[in-house]
């Protein structure tokens, strides 16, 4: 069990602001009463093992994740997705211990698709990724607070972030259900309609990507493909991943026009290939290993698989965002966990064991 | 003045188990040393004149570089065991 402190109450606030456990805001204290009811409202015991860093000799214990999950604000019904966002964020391939050091600061980008969503008050359509909603801002701040307390990612300890950007407060938010015939994020990924999943991917900043008179499909891609292959932004013609939110406009234009979340993913990565002149009339240098393809050109997305296409934003002029991870795949890469309901069983393993989601190739 | 117990929510980092340091062994005449070079750029130029630099401070110098597929991951254990096991000097770096 964790270490307990007995203060006054007057001074939990400074005393946590003094011992460096805070990102900045105040917190909530994080009592015994308040971490049981975050543990048993996911179902899982404080010495539960989450996940670990390797590199860094780390162990994330449920409890230590319900710890900081009170601490940022979580209500216990939030758990469940931030027991889903952990295992997301420690697994090897999405890298959270180059991604939480880097001097590219990224923030930890938290996209949960499904109906527990909506069941525990996400935002998914106005200020979807902006501030004013309780479980997009605390869930997002949780993954935060383990990285800064447990993986030890402070500044002036291990977070190397020469800048860092708003997002690394916490970065949080729900697919809007897109609508028909497209498939939501999860069932895109391979899971089932009726599962929430939750994905992390490590993060540069959003850009605004704004155009609010061309209803045509091509002309509208255009814009997001000339975002996506901005040069300024570091993983340019190395190969990455990324997420485009479609705002509600945007979405029904291309809809409408008959075009699948395939085709775009497909269209948007052949469009944001970049070539070598490109990125030397912005004044970036090449570097060993961008090796044109037979286009001539470099990759700035992988693969239509590695283009995240979710739908959310509220009704206006036209608005989406592009936001790119903050380094190419090689290094990091994002990965996704479904959301465990309290209770449920384990699979039925019969007498020889069984293998379970995540100790697939896959995962 | 009411009290309140709270859980600390962080790890003692200090308590984790340090990997002791491979014990020195007494050069050869002809040692290797072995550059780790991390991908990040020019860290294999910057590492090539460091083996330079050595030269006339360890004679016969061989020197092999091992190039990390990715700058943002470490080297496996294997590949730390035996590089230990066949360089006499290693070196290696951090950073941007």
């Amino acid at each position: 069990m964790a270490e307990v402190l007995t203060l006054d109450e007057s001074d939990v606030q400074e005393t946590f602001f003094e011992r460096g456990w805070t990102d900045g805001l105040p917190i909530v204290p994080p009592t015994l009463d308040r971490v049981t009811a975050m543990l048993e409202a996911g179902g899982v015991a404080a010495t539960d093992v989450v996940g670990t860093v390797a590199q860094r000799g780390v162990t994330v214990t449920a409890e230590l994740l319900a710890i900081n999950a009170v601490m940022a604000g979580c209500k216990p019904e939030y758990f469940p997705v931030v027991l889903a966002a952990a295992r997301a964020f420690l697994d090897p391939a999405f890298n959270a211990h180059a991604a939480v050091t880097s001097t590219g600061g990224a923030a930890l980008l938290v996209i949960v698709s499904g109906p527990l969503a909506a069941e525990i008050g996400m935002a998914s359509r106005h200020n979807a990724l902006a501030s004013g909603n309780r479980a997009n801002a605390t869930i997002g701040r949780s993954l935060r607070l383990v990285a800064r307390n447990v993986l030890g990612a402070k500044t002036g300890g291990m977070d190397g972030s020469s800048l860092g950007h708003p997002g690394k407060y916490s970065f949080c938010f729900a697919e809007d259900p897109p609508p028909e015939p497209w498939p939501p994020l999860r069932v895109e990924l391979g899971f089932d309609e009726a599962d929430t999943t939750v994905t992390v991917l490590p993060t540069e900043g959003p850009r605004q990507v704004a155009n609010h008179l061309n209803e045509d499909p091509v002309g509208l891609l255009r814009t997001f493909a000339a975002a996506i292959a901005s040069p300024a932004q570091y993983s340019t013609g190395k190969g990455t991943q990324g997420t485009v939110v479609l705002g509600p406009e945007h979405t029904t234009a291309l809809v409408q026009a008959g075009w699948s979340k395939r085709q775009v993913r497909e269209w948007l990565v052949e469009h944001s290939r970049v070539t070598p002149q490109q990125l030397l009339d912005a004044g970036v240098l090449l570097i060993e290993g961008m090796e044109p393809g037979p286009d001539g050109r470099l990759p700035t997305i992988v693969s239509p698989d590695d283009l995240f296409l979710v739908t959310a934003g509220g009704a206006g002029a036209g608005w989406s965002a592009w936001i790119p991870n903050w380094a190419p795949k090689i290094h990091a890469q994002a990965t996704t966990r479904r959301v465990v309901p309290p209770g449920e069983a384990l699979p039925d393993c019969g007498d020889d064991g069984c293998a379970v989601p995540w100790m697939t190739e896959e995962s | 003045m009411a009290r309140i117990t709270v859980l600390r929510p962080d790890l003692d980092l200090d308590d984790r188990p340090v990997a002791p340091l491979a014990p020195r062994r007494p050069l050869p005449d002809t040692p290797l040393l072995t550059l780790i070079e991390n991908g990040k750029p020019k860290a294999r130029q910057l590492l090539e004149l460091l083996a330079e630099r050595l030269r006339p401070r360890l004679g016969d110098l061989a020197v092999e570089t091992f190039s990390k597929p990715s700058a943002a991951k470490p080297i496996s254990a294997d590949e730390a065991r035996l590089m230990a096991a066949r360089s006499h000097l290693v070196i290696t770096g951090l950073g941007d």
